[in-house]
């Protein structure tokens, strides 16, 4: 079981553990995020990826093990905090909020956490959030509410409250799904231009189609344990992730 | 940054809705006046004394859906605030001697940490539990008050403290205490108005669509939440101070305590339509106009031998079910959209559809499916 | 002057299971069906009086009145079901104040056509029996029939067909209908049961102590505690409850302070929902 520094990385887990009950999710997983990357986090359904994605953001309280951001331990820390701390997530089944625009989505994003703040900085803040609205490709979209929005719009939402938080790591939770190879095509090209931007992203996805040209690094799990590191070309051809995935006909 | 807020603030700038709320209040702050010119005598005095009730029923109401209906948090006794603001006042006072004005701030302090103590813990739980502990607190409130009927009076409450204001004569004392209630009613109104309108405000909604969203804009819900149950406890709590320092009440359970008074401040506020401030100010006032205008009422429903009177909150729920079937948002939500039709207006539906009810009906739903896989 | 321990605690013993009958209905319909019946309290008081209806009024043997108790409740409880919860039993908000509604109306109509006195029931048993330095024949018998009732039932859901379509129901309404299950068959036989032992827990308390308009309210309140103790959906839960709450209430009226009625078993329900929320049997909550 290899053990990393706490700044060996941006993101550090250590032997990361989840235990619902009697069932295991998360099997003493440890990885890196590396700074000024776009890592994959890759593995079946039901491999652990969304229970890992929660125990790193603040959802779930792992059973054990930890996790270092910025060479501090935050493991257990509540979800707010770890926005605070520059950690965005989204949300692999949407969560807009479905009682207001656009918008004032992105614009609850930006608001303070604070219990009194002057209404007067509503002006500053909607041009802001105007602005991330358009940074994602929603800018014709600002004053529609999420019902409205299609399949690629709720992710492009997501992604916009997810900015508006400023974060230095982005966690992004299976954006390819349900995504036509066009839309595909213009996810990577707003992730990468992300990185380029100086966030880190950690994408998780269980196809691999639209991931591999995206990222720099994959890390495999599978029963919630890592079976694979490498770039795409090495976890292409391991055989474990060939077999975990029953022949590899998902790559 | 200064524009917009006196933007907000020109009577002449705003949208037609709150100009007519404006006129609304200004109509209202002179009550006097047109019940005097109406009635004759003493029973424009009473008319009077009526809505000086009735105001504080819409500050009850007001106090409720600042919580329940911002949050979702659905409070089922919140009459405890209303009792531990208006006991608490009347006790130091009677006991302690402690001028009015004072007390009154003693016990809205003291209705605040109540807010707090119940808060923090329960805020904790799923909603249908924490509407649990928030139907039962006020049952264990009560049932001290009888073990030690020495001190709280038990079912019969306690005597008026001392009033707020000393008068001479029926009118004089009439006149006064409305605008006491009315200056309450306007300031509760404005703090209240203030803060959801606020970003606060837009906060709390999201937390009852939402809770987890709201987390992961780096937000702390607990925080907001337990805000908006110490501001209402704490509103509740100066109203039913007051409230007892007037001719128009007694610290007593009937009043203060009693389910009733929890559930008549849910179907009001639920009737004038949750989530806005003043749809809540209008369903009290009106349920309390209603219902002392109907208990003055002596007909006898044939066959069961009751006085209409008697059934006057059933009569009061039951027809607040049956609007609620027709305008699930409330009558003033329906009377604003009605008026921008009429206006010819072509305000879209920023709030996507879902009224506050809906929001929270289905996070109860979600609660429960959570024990089953639906 | 404190009561002789047998008495208390034989009073105990009777009282929880009267309980336990209140309780298990009212958790079977919050486990199953989703829903708080805040009607549940009324639902006891209209088998009490059905029973005196039957038997005071019109003459009959206590036995047929004790028929009554068992069928009108049921009946009503059924048709407060079908006829207007079903419509909204997706809306808790609106199932508690329409159900809460409800009671005050029963308990009003109560209140103006038979006035504010006690009724009394006539005891099912009169006398004395020798057991223990003398209990209560009524006493004795209301306690075996309640042990005897809940055993049928606790037989009935676990090894009955329609039984076990009930707990199926009440675990996954969705994997329930998968296999031919009508949930909404399930929850009308649940409100009807439920009914059924409320009345005659009405009865039975009625002719121990007495019937008034207003008894219905401290069985239910117990109950919160007693179900939210014993955990959700918990027939166990519920009598295991049903006992640990009677012997506190039991015990605290009669050596603290006979005022003090419901507070110890309040104080308990907000403790455990602050600590232990889904109770000793109840359901984990998953996360």
């Amino acid at each position: 079981m290899t053990e990393y520094a706490p700044d060996d990385g941006l993101l550090v887990l250590n032997n990361l553990r989840k235990e619902f009950g009697g069932l295991t999710a998360v099997d003493d997983l440890s990885f890196v995020v590396e700074e000024g990357e776009i890592l994959g986090f890759i593995g079946p359904n039901g491999a652990g990826k969304s229970t890992t994605f929660n125990c790193v953001t603040g959802a779930y309280e792992p059973t054990s093990g930890t996790v270092h951001y910025h060479g501090e331990d935050v493991t257990g820390e509540p979800a707010y905090e770890m926005v605070k701390r520059g950690m965005a997530r989204t949300f692999q089944s949407f969560r807009p909020l479905d009682d207001r625009s656009v918008l004032r989505n992105v614009e609850l994003a930006l608001a303070p956490d604070r219990l009194f703040s002057l209404s007067g900085l509503r002006g500053k803040t909607t041009d802001r959030a105007r602005e991330l609205c358009e940074r994602v490709g929603l800018g014709d979209r600002i004053h529609q509410t999420p019902d409205e929005l299609p399949h690629a719009g709720l992710l492009r939402l997501e992604l916009g409250r997810a900015l508006a938080t400023d974060p230095d790591l982005l966690l992004v939770d299976e954006p390819f799904a349900g995504l036509s190879s066009g839309e595909v095509a213009e996810l990577s090209d707003l992730l990468t231009d992300l990185r380029d931007e100086g966030i880190t992203l950690v994408v998780v996805d269980h196809n691999m189609r639209g991931l591999l040209s995206l990222i720099d690094r994959a890390i495999v799990i599978q029963f919630g344990a890592k079976i694979a590191e490498g770039t795409p070309e090495e976890i292409r051809n391991d055989e474990t992730v060939q077999e975990a995935y029953l022949g590899g006909d998902e790559i | 940054m200064s524009d917009t807020l006196t933007s907000k603030l020109n009577p002449l700038s705003l949208p037609l809705r709150q100009q007519l709320g404006l006129i609304a209040l200004v109509l209202l702050a002179f009550t006097p006046f047109w019940m005097g010119f109406l009635y004759a005598g003493d029973q424009g005095l009473l008319h009077i004394r009526t809505i000086t009730i009735a105001l504080f029923i819409g500050m009850f109401a007001m106090s409720w859906d600042s919580v329940s209906g911002y949050t979702g948090q659905i409070s089922f006794g919140h009459a405890l605030f209303f009792a531990i603001g208006g006991y608490g006042s009347a006790l130091l006072n009677l006991g302690w001697g402690v001028p009015p004005l004072a007390a009154v701030v003693l016990g809205t302090v003291l209705a605040a940490v109540a807010g707090l103590l119940i808060g923090v813990p329960a805020l904790r739980l799923e909603g249908p539990y924490l509407s649990l502990v928030t139907l039962v607190a006020p049952l264990i409130l009560l049932q001290v008050f009888i073990w030690r009927s020495d001190i709280f009076g038990g079912e019969l409450g306690i005597p008026n403290p001392d009033p707020l204001v000393a008068t001479s004569g029926f009118a004089q004392e009439t006149y006064v205490f409305f605008y006491v209630a009315f200056a309450l009613f306007v300031l509760i109104l404005a703090v209240l108005l203030a803060v959801t309108r606020s970003d606060a405000g837009s906060v709390l909604t999201a937390i009852r669509e939402d809770e987890d969203a709201v987390a992961a804009s780096g937000l702390n819900p607990a925080k907001f939440k337990t805000f908006a149950f110490v501001l209402s406890a704490s509103v509740g709590g100066l109203a039913g101070a007051v409230f007892v320092h007037t001719p128009m009440a007694s610290p007593t359970p009937s009043q203060l305590l009693a389910q009733t008074v929890s559930i008549e401040v849910i179907i009001a506020a639920v009737l004038g339509g949750m989530g806005t401030i003043v749809g809540a100010a209008l369903g009290g006032m009106f349920l309390s106009i209603f219902r002392s205008q109907l208990s003055n009422v002596d007909f006898v429903v044939p066959g069961l031998g009751v006085s209409v009177g008697d059934l006057d909150l059933v009569i009061f729920a039951v027809g607040t079910l049956i609007i609620l079937f027709a305008l699930p948002g409330g009558v003033l939500r329906w009377g604003i959209v009605a008026g921008r039709k009429l206006v010819g207006s072509d305000g879209a539906a920023a709030d996507g559809g879902r009224t506050p009810v809906e929001q929270t009906l289905e996070k109860f739903r979600e609660f429960f499916r959570g024990g089953r896989d639906d | 002057m404190a009561l002789p321990l047998t008495d208390v605690v034989a009073n105990a013993v009777m009282m929880s299971a009267l309980y336990a009958l209140v309780a298990i209905g009212f958790t079977l319909i919050f486990g199953v069906g989703g829903v708080l019946n805040l009607a549940h309290g009324a639902t006891v008081t209209i088998g009490a009086f059905s029973a005196y209806y039957v038997s005071e009024v019109f003459g009959y043997s206590i036995w047929i009145g004790a028929l009554a108790a068992l069928l009108v409740p049921a009946l009503f409880s059924a048709a407060l079901y079908r006829g207007v919860i079903r419509r909204v039993e997706d809306d808790p908000i609106t199932v508690m104040i329409l159900t809460l509604v409800t009671a005050i109306a029963i308990e009003e109509i109560i209140k103006t056509a038979f006035g504010t006195q006690p009724a009394v029931i006539s005891s099912l048993w009169t006398g004395q029996v020798a057991i223990a330095g003398g209990i209560q024949a009524n006493n004795l018998l209301v306690f075996g029939l309640s042990w005897v009732i809940i055993g049928l039932l606790f037989f009935a859901i676990n090894y009955t067909k329609t039984g076990k379509a009930i707990l199926a129901t009440s675990m996954s309404t969705k994997g329930a209908s998968l296999v031919g299950i009508e949930s909404d068959r399930m929850y009308l036989y649940t409100w009807v049961l439920a009914g059924a032992f409320a009345g005659l827990a009405g009865l039975f308390l009625g002719s121990i102590q007495t019937a008034s308009w207003s008894m219905g309210r401290s069985p239910l309140v117990l109950s919160f505690s007693i179900v939210v103790l014993g955990g959700i959906g918990s027939i166990r839960g519920s009598v295991i409850g049903a006992y640990i709450i009677g012997f506190l209430e039991t015990f605290t009226m009669s050596y603290v302070d006979s005022s003090l009625s419901g507070l110890a078993s309040l104080v308990v329900l907000v403790l455990i929902l602050l600590a232990k929320p889904e109770g000793l049997f109840g359901r984990e909550f998953t996360e």
